[in-house]
């Protein structure tokens, strides 16, 4: 099956919300006004009523009662908001169960959002240089995003040749995906997103988080796989296998990175997959 | 005065949950220490069959010098700081060192041909550095391999299970 057919068999995954796709895009801008996001987030009612139901959570914290978006923008700046929309925006279809990865419910959101508080976190460490920081966070959520789709329809046969091949050592899991399927999460992810009109940037971040490219320039899929590896590591990983990702030693290479710049990297990590635990707790 | 509950059933369990980077220590009888998540992480159990006393340890990094102001802050979080705390732990709830038996899972590696991202063979090595230096080894143990694992024990009798995706969980 190729990708397109893949996702033709998926069935349930929503697509984002224009409302989502129109505040990524504002927020990759340098300059944004209160009034653009809070315009964006008021033209869809279930996103500003989840974003309400979520700041008035006793797990976030904040002393005020939140009773509309512009004084959640107030209370907690535009970059939690961004967080909050975009998790909400993608909670539903990632809190659901994936069988043939053996992964239980919720626990695909968690690791998703785990990967997007790791990408904040390369973003704010200096190993990148660009100024991408909500792209990187939504690359990060939707890396795997491919899995909901492939794990949703294996067959037992198909898992067990991959488990195999997997647990002999002799391939990473997107390796196998790739041998037994002819195709892979993160193509099958790509080809979604492509075909929900999410920004080129994050495309290419899925298409190539196991693959990340550095040149001839260096793109997004650098952090999310970079990211991919720090969130293992920080916050552990759902699924059968989920350990077998290769490292890309050109990237270790090219960002510099040794055993104590990636401890001080994973505890970084962890610190943010905490603060992202207490906000997802409400949605 | 409300009548005591009779059970025609095993009463429930008390599950103490010990989250990452944290540690719980325990002597009761009816309670179950379990850890969730242990991918490249180290789950460092402690018990004492005579006192039926026990800790559970969950660690991510061998060694707090790379923070010490996250290790004052978070001493579970290191092999160095936590393994110390969970053997002290076990040791006020009554449990003798001389009896502790040592069981650890996790430890989950990454395909990096480098190994710097092999921080669970990092820990497991720091680990087996702490115990020697005092004294005692590890009775059982399952660590490696590319899954992550929930790791339990009982309090009643110290007995480890673990679980890994997609299959049945086995006792250690």
């Amino acid at each position: 099956m190729t990708a397109a057919e893949w996702i033709a068999k998926a069935r349930g995954i929503v697509p984002s919300s224009d409302s989502a796709n129109r505040i990524l895009g504002l927020l990759g801008r340098q300059t944004v006004s209160n009034e653009e996001i809070v315009k964006a987030i008021r033209c869809d009612g279930v996103l500003t009523a989840k974003i309400l139901q979520v700041c008035n959570s006793p797990l976030m914290g904040l002393r005020q009662r939140v009773a509309s978006v512009e004084h959640a923008l107030l209370a907690l700046g535009h970059r939690e908001v961004f967080r909050l929309v975009m998790a909400i925006s993608y909670s539903a279809a990632m809190s659901a169960p994936i069988p043939g990865f053996a992964i239980a419910a919720k626990e695909f959101l968690r690791q998703s959002l785990a990967t997007a508080a790791a990408a904040e976190v390369v973003m704010e460490s200096g190993l990148w240089k660009g100024e991408e920081t909500p792209m990187a966070f939504t690359a990060g959520l939707l890396q795997d995003i491919g899995e909901l789709v492939i794990g949703g329809a294996l067959t037992v046969e198909m898992v067990a040749n991959m488990r195999q091949r997997v647990e002999s050592g002799e391939l990473s899991r997107i390796e196998a995906e790739r041998e037994v399927l002819a195709t892979d999460h993160a193509e099958v992810g790509a080809n979604l997103l492509k075909s929900w009109n999410v920004p080129e940037e994050i495309v290419e971040a899925v298409a190539n988080h196991h693959n990340p490219v550095l040149v001839p320039v260096t793109r997004l899929s650098v952090v999310t796989h970079l990211a991919d590896c720090l969130a293992h590591l920080a916050g552990g990983a759902p699924g059968w296998g989920s350990y077998a990702v290769r490292v890309s030693e050109t990237v270790v290479e090219a960002m510099g990175i040794d055993p104590d710049r990636l401890d001080t990297l994973v505890i970084a990590t962890r610190t943010s997959i905490e603060r992202m635990e207490r906000f997802s707790a409400g949605l | 005065m409300p009548a005591p509950t009779t059970w025609v059933i095993a009463p429930p369990k008390k599950t103490l949950v010990v989250g990452v980077a944290d540690m719980t220590a325990s002597n009761d009888p009816g309670a179950e220490l379990v850890t969730y998540s242990l991918g490249s992480c180290l789950g460092i159990a402690i018990y004492d069959p005579v006192k039926k006393a026990g800790g559970l340890l969950h660690v991510m990094l061998p060694t707090s010098t790379i923070d010490p102001e996250k290790a004052s802050r978070s001493p579970f979080m290191f092999v160095d700081t936590g393994v110390p705390r969970l053997f002290r732990a076990v040791n006020g709830m009554g449990g003798e060192s001389s009896r502790f038996i040592v069981k650890v899972a996790g430890g989950a590696k990454m395909m990096d041909s480098k190994d710097i991202f092999s921080i669970g063979l990092r820990n497991d090595q720091k680990l087996a550095e702490i115990l020697d230096r005092a004294g005692y080894k590890v009775q059982v143990r399952d660590v490696g391999g590319l899954s992550y694992r929930t790791m339990r024990m009982s309090m009643a009798n110290g007995q480890v299970t673990i679980q890994s995706p997609g299959k049945p969980p086995y006792t250690l």
